[in-house]
């Protein structure tokens, strides 16, 4: 192993630029008040931090969080089944092409198909339903962006899985819903967290949908943090980002941490 | 055989390399500007005239276009931020005088005879050296200029009467109007604030209760305004989607800045529409705005930089830039262009065998304001977002609304 140590080498150089140093200059930035990233003429101050106490923060980091709950279900609750289907489904002969169709209109700029939705939404006889700018359009649209990062992980889970455990339940007379229930699903949890955290992620940190389809009357953090750095105000900007991060680090842990304890359990189980 | 071969290939190579590296023109112009700002042709004709090429990069606010240019990441040769930029980027050591001397307007130090009345006065009273108090004049060239309005719908009577005599207090009180109607707001949060202070007929400066304009908003400030915008109810908010929505009926009335209007007429000219049915006021409380091309310190080739400058002053580009891109002007010699086209008989939209034409001579009898923004305006502004700090707390006024 000791010969592969050096390959992780450009890993770490990477991590250190990209993650760590950003990291370390954000955190510094919010104890000053600077002209963006110019330093000349920054002062130390807890300016920043006094901002946070505006309730409209705390409201727009909620809403961001409940429009990636509700994206987060959303997506699941579709995904999973396409997952299912393409997996298990023994008439489906080229599995390549229906993934293929997944990710196509990934194809094409994202901010493309935003917009697309927002014409869409727009035309005639869909504008009496008054769509744009309410949470419902905005989740609607997230779920048709991050629909496949739900569906890959959960897919390759699935076809990694054994399948000899779903035949052995169903050589001993469980019902299909129960093998389902007891023997596919829980063995695909690894799949669904991963997908979960991998939706969850920019829909609650993104701010370009909010800000096309909710056409500023949805504003999440995204759009707040957007505008902020916009205004030149790089202290405050970070400090919000910051907060954010903590906030979704502490949720994603949540989630690690609980697939984490299932894990444990079923090997004490086996042990058992 | 393979020599002969070679040679060919070199040959070609060569041709190829020859041919590129002639025809691409060995001088760039950077510019730095909005989207839909300048007359596309103008720019070719710019380029043909100087063999270079002008690489052109939009933005959708004064802020964005300074932190471009104080990054330095692109050397632009010319910008053409708002006024309280100018003002910054000039305060801040950003900026190069222009070389007057060799322009068309070697008077540009002085603008007496070269700008509006108007805007001269306006000038002479915003844009001073902050430490001198003097005019700082040779370093910034005034494009377009505007004023905030109301662009309305006159399909609804009661509408057009309730913007006249209310101005800006027609954004925010429904109580003006007797039936129910559609409001649309920009969705640029310093806006909402300059236009909720100027529907309240104060200068949408105003940082605090009291009147004074120094530093943040204060928090009893805040929350008026907070307030207020809630209680108004707008029922969109948008940038340039609002204009149209006035246009085609789906709203009766939004805030919008004067150029947007002129934007959207002409948009319903060439789309065969002969009876227009929205108008634009702009009410007795307003602020005024505009655009000025500077050359950065960045620059690169500053003798292009004033090139350009001096060729976009001059009359004949001028005018024909203000007819593309429907903001006012800023130069008298353009104004006057105006009313000598106009007496001669052209057309501000089509021509003699056009089913819905307009004359220019009807145009500015109809709308007066396009050459003289200011004119109906008895208490006018100057709106100039202080700090990142004012920019700050109106973000975080905006965002409380959602």
């Amino acid at each position: 192993m000791k010969r592969f140590k050096g390959l992780a080498v450009p890993y770490f150089v990477w991590l250190i630029l990209l993650v760590v140093v950003p990291t370390i200059t954000m955190i510094v930035l919010t104890f000053l008040q600077s002209n963006g990233t110019n330093l000349d003429g920054a002062y130390w101050s807890l300016d920043s931090y006094r901002r946070l106490a505006d309730p409209s923060i705390l409201k727009a980091l909620w809403n961001s969080l409940v429009i990636a709950f509700w994206t987060v279900l959303f997506c699941f609750l579709l995904g999973y089944p396409v997952a299912y289907f393409l997996s298990f489904s023994t008439h489906i002969k080229n599995k390549q092409l229906f993934l293929l169709l997944l990710i196509l209109p990934m194809w094409c700029n994202s901010m493309l198909r935003i917009v697309s939705w927002l014409r869409f939404f727009s035309t005639d006889w869909l504008s009496p339903l008054n769509l744009v700018g309410t949470n419902g359009a905005v989740i609607f649209v997230t779920v048709t962006t991050y629909l496949p990062f739900m569906v890959f992980p959960i897919f390759t889970v699935l076809e990694k899985m054994d399948r000899s455990l779903i035949e052995a339940s169903s050589d001993l007379g469980v019902p299909a819903w129960k093998t389902f229930l007891k023997i596919t699903f829980p063995l695909s949890l690894e799949g669904v967290s991963s997908g979960v955290i991998m939706v969850f992620l920019p829909a609650a940190t993104g701010f370009a949908i909010s800000e096309t389809i909710g056409q500023g009357k949805v504003r999440l953090m995204g759009n707040l943090i957007q505008a902020v750095f916009e205004k030149n105000n790089y202290n405050f900007g970070s400090l919000l980002s910051l907060l954010t991060s903590i906030v979704i680090l502490l949720l994603v842990g949540a989630v690690a941490g609980i697939r984490e304890m299932h894990k444990r359990r079923k090997v004490h189980h086996v042990n058992a | 055989m393979k020599k002969v071969i070679i040679s060919a290939a070199l040959l070609i190579a060569f041709t190829i390399f020859a041919t590129i590296t002639l025809s691409t023109p060995n001088t760039v112009l950077y510019l730095l500007n909005w989207g839909e700002y300048i007359d596309d042709s103008l720019v070719q004709q710019f380029e043909e005239e100087k063999h270079c090429q002008v690489v052109l990069e939009t933005v959708t606010s004064s802020e964005a276009m300074y932190q471009k240019i104080i990054s330095g990441t692109t050397p632009y040769d010319v910008a053409i931020p708002g006024d309280y930029m100018v003002r910054k980027l000039y305060a801040e050591g950003y900026l190069r005088e222009l070389d007057v001397k060799n322009t068309n307007y070697t008077a540009l130090s002085q603008y007496d005879n070269i700008y509006t009345d108007s805007l001269t006065k306006l000038m002479q009273e915003y844009l001073l050296d902050p430490v001198t108090g003097k005019e700082f004049n040779a370093y910034f060239a005034p494009y377009f200029c505007g004023a905030y309005s109301l662009i309305y719908s006159t399909q609804n009577s009661e509408v057009d009467s309730v913007v006249k005599e209310n101005g800006f207090r027609a954004l925010f009180d429904r109580s003006l109007y007797a039936s129910p109607i559609k409001i649309g707001m920009y969705d640029t949060a310093r806006w909402m604030v300059a236009a909720y202070l100027m529907s309240q007929g104060k200068n949408p400066n105003m940082t605090h209760l009291d009147g004074s304009t120094d530093g943040d908003i204060e928090p009893a400030l805040q929350d008026e305004i907070i307030k207020a915008l809630k209680d108004a109810h707008f029922d969109e908010f948008g940038n340039d989607a609002l204009k149209r929505n006035v246009a085609s009926g789906s709203l009766d009335l939004c805030f919008t800045q004067l150029g947007d209007f002129f934007d959207a007429l002409y948009l319903a000219y060439s789309e065969g529409q002969s009876n227009i049915a929205f108008n634009v006021s702009i009410p007795s409380v307003s602020s005024a705005f505009f655009d000025a091309m500077v050359v950065p310190t960045t620059c690169q080739n500053y003798e292009l930089a004033n090139a350009f400058v001096d060729f976009m002053l001059q009359e004949d580009h001028a005018f024909q830039n203000a007819q593309a891109i429907g903001y006012s002007p800023c130069l008298k010699s353009v104004c006057d262009r105006y009313h000598q086209e106009a007496e001669a008989g052209a057309y501000y939209y089509g021509d003699e065998n056009t089913v819905n034409a307009l004359s220019l001579k009807d145009f500015l009898t109809r709308y007066p304001m396009y050459l003289d923004p200011f004119g109906s305006v008895s208490e006018l502004y100057m709106f100039e977002p202080k700090s990142n700090d004012y920019l700050t707390t109106c973000e975080a006024i905006f965002n409380s609304l959602a």
